[in-house]
């Protein structure tokens, strides 16, 4: 039954048949070519072409992450915030991958704080990014991320804030939306107080998470903190003086520096009108200026006091010379001078106290047009302060050789030469100051004030003090300038305005002086740009606004009063009064 | 030989163990780090932020008000100051 098959599984009556030498060899070669071919290339992905390829791997996966470095502080003299930068964040959208429900839209607006069909108007504009809001509160910008929307991202910025509002704003400025220095000491010391942003690489996963960091390729750093020479209770002060001044007079601005007499700091820097930079909607418009540093006007009788103090100093006057102001109208060439009153034959304190402008001119013509462009070049008139403010002016000073005799005459008394409130203000320091001249400073300064410049002599300092503290007293044009417990000294000016090259009916009333006269602590000056209810003379409108803000700086210094009044010594008696008998203590 | 080998592998072994354990406490270390560093930032901003508010608080103009309105203070006029001489 079983019959035995011959033919096996294996055995195949093809192989039987030789094959042609040649065909295995072929085979053999083309196995053996493309394992070559794989070998080649393995050696040339790994060896040859490697680093280009781990950098493009790298860059799939690693990310350099900016590492965000915080504005520096802008603190007052005493270490008060004027100035904080906080995190905030932008909202921003990829609008093509930003599709989102009604219900989604709306809710997004809600918390943005937008009309929804302007945010959907945003998100179909059609660009590639787009910034919904920027300067989003952290709170808000955590509800939105919550929201986990797609094509919705958000992004660290900062947003800064200035406590002090209004009151600080022309000092310190204000900041762009990417935190860089606009205006003002945030423009001035941009380089201090911003950071440098650090940068660090890092590997992300799919999901955008940080798995390991690979290295900081630089650290950040914080930006400094600046502290000012300003002295916040002083400023405030000083802007609420301005305030009330601003709306008395109906004047169109106004401005008031006070200054430091022994260290050259500025202690207080107010422009009015004022604008809040912590609402970045109105930081626009002529608000904006900073008249004490930006605007040049011709200061009127101001200037006086300089001429009058060449005079003394060159011994061509004495305090009691008399001078003959004849019957207050004096012609020069072809131009007539004249003074508001007539005053007949009076001594030179007198041509300060009265401010007659012929008593000036006649002392200014016994000085050279040279020495007298010495003295202004000296005072530091025609020259930036180079604080580092943007839009100093340097006022307008001329060469001495292109004065007409007109010219040096009306100059004497402050017109034909323009200088900006602050620079007024530095040259007074020189009476302040015995004779010399300081830097200002509107940092703090700490340790001992750098010396000045001679300018006039001690002896001639000394003198001036005493005419410019009548001139602030019983007589002068600034009697309003008293400040109860403090001798004063100052000077009045009242200029007409230039308009088109000629001089206006408008007028900037101003006051530069000193307290207390017998040993100065500070310089205010004070000016009020078209005062227009009813007076517009320095003496009347400005003087009066130097005393508020020098009593309160006074008082704020500690500064103790020179000047005894009669309740102050019923006061002193019921001292001693209280002194024994409380059990004599000692040392009061 | 053969030792000689199996110490080789139980070395590479170990050496090979002790990288992970290595990168693992470096990927570990670097976290808390991490956690501290935004701990640190958040404190550094909750104390801006409190300066902030501090300073809101204490502006000039503010205290003024209180002090006029709330507590009924005024600066002194001229005779009812005394000054305490050393």
């Amino acid at each position: 039954m079983k019959k035995q098959r011959t033919v096996t599984f294996n055995h195949n009556p093809l192989l039987k048949r030789e094959l042609p030498a040649w065909r295995p060899r072929i085979v053999m070669l083309a196995l053996m070519g493309c394992s070559l071919a794989l070998a080649g290339r393995a050696l040339y992905l790994q060896g040859v072409n490697d680093d280009f390829l781990q950098a493009k791997g790298e860059s799939r996966y690693a990310r350099v992450l900016e590492v965000p470095a915080t504005r520096g502080r802008i603190t007052d003299r005493h270490g008060d915030i004027l100035a904080v930068s906080t995190p905030v964040r932008a909202i921003w959208a990829l609008p093509s991958d930003a599709r989102l429900e009604p219900a989604q839209a709306r809710e997004l607006a809600r918390l943005l704080e937008m009309d929804v069909n302007d945010l959907n108007a945003r998100i179909a504009a059609g660009r590639d990014f787009v910034y919904l809001k920027r300067q989003v509160p952290p709170e808000v910008a955590q509800r939105i991320a919550d929201l986990r929307l797609p094509g919705i991202h958000q992004q660290k910025e900062f947003r800064r804030y200035y406590p002090g509002g209004e009151v600080m704003a022309h000092i310190l400025g204000f900041t762009d939306l990417e935190d860089k220095g606009q205006e003002g000491i945030e423009l001035a010391f941009d380089k201090r107080l911003s950071g440098r942003a650090g940068a660090r690489r890092v590997i992300k996963d799919r999901r955008g998470q940080i798995v390991e960091d690979v290295e900081a390729i630089r650290p950040p750093r914080d930006g400094d903190d600046v502290a000012l020479s300003i002295d916040g209770k002083i400023q405030y002060l000083a802007w609420s003086a301005l305030r009330e001044a601003m709306e008395e007079h109906k004047a169109k601005a106004a401005a008031a520096v006070v200054l430091d007499a022994r260290s050259g700091e500025v202690l207080a820097l107010v422009n009015a009108p004022t604008f809040n930079p912590n609402n970045r909607a109105n930081l626009t418009g002529a608000q904006l200026r900073n008249r004490v540093f930006t605007d040049a006007f011709e200061p009127g009788s101001v200037m006086k006091p300089f001429i009058a103090a060449l005079a003394l100093e060159r011994g061509k006057v004495k305090l009691n010379t008399p001078i003959d102001t004849g019957n207050g109208r004096m012609t020069i060439g072809t131009a007539t001078i004249s003074d508001t009153k007539r005053h007949g034959t009076i001594t030179m304190a007198q041509v300060v106290q009265k401010s007659s402008n012929i008593g000036t001119v006649k002392m200014a013509q016994q000085l050279g047009a040279e020495e007298m462009w010495h003295l202004f070049d000296q005072l530091g008139f025609g020259t930036p302060l180079n604080l580092g403010f943007p839009g100093e002016t340097s006022g307008r000073l001329r060469p001495a050789k292109s004065w007409r005799p007109i010219e040096q005459a009306t100059m004497s008394y402050g017109h034909g030469i323009s200088t900006s409130l602050i620079q007024m203000a530095r040259a007074y320091l020189v009476f302040a100051r015995e004779g010399e001249l300081v830097p200002l400073s509107l940092t703090r300064v700490d340790g001992a004030p750098s010396s000045g410049r001679r300018v006039f002599s001690v002896d001639t300092a000394r003198q001036m003090r005493t005419v410019l503290a009548m001139a602030a007293g019983p007589g002068g044009t600034a009697i309003r300038a008293q400040i109860p417990g403090y001798t004063v000294a100052g000077k009045t000016g009242t200029a007409h305005k230039l308009e088109d090259g000629r001089y206006a009916r408008k007028y900037i009333s101003s006051f530069v002086g000193f307290a207390p006269a017998s040993d100065p602590r500070i310089v205010v000056a004070v000016m009020v740009d078209e005062p227009s209810a009813g007076s517009h003379y320095g003496g009347t409108v400005a003087a009066p606004i130097f005393s508020r803000i020098g009593e309160g700086t006074l008082r704020t210094l500690g500064v103790a009063p020179d000047m005894p009044l009669t309740p102050l010594q019923l006061a002193k008696r019921s001292a001693e009064e209280v002194v024994t008998a409380s059990g004599g203590q000692e040392n009061m | 030989m053969v030792r000689v080998d199996a110490v080789l592998v139980a070395l590479a072994v170990a050496s090979a163990l002790g990288v992970i354990s290595a990168q693992h406490q470096a990927r570990r270390l670097h976290t808390a780090f991490e956690r501290e560093q935004v701990r640190a930032q958040a404190l550094e901003v909750e104390w801006g932020q409190l300066q902030l508010e501090q300073s809101t608080w204490a502006t000039h103009g503010r205290i003024e008000k209180l002090a006029r309105d709330r507590l009924g203070m005024h600066l002194p006029p001229e005779g009812q100051v005394l000054v305490v001489e050393p």
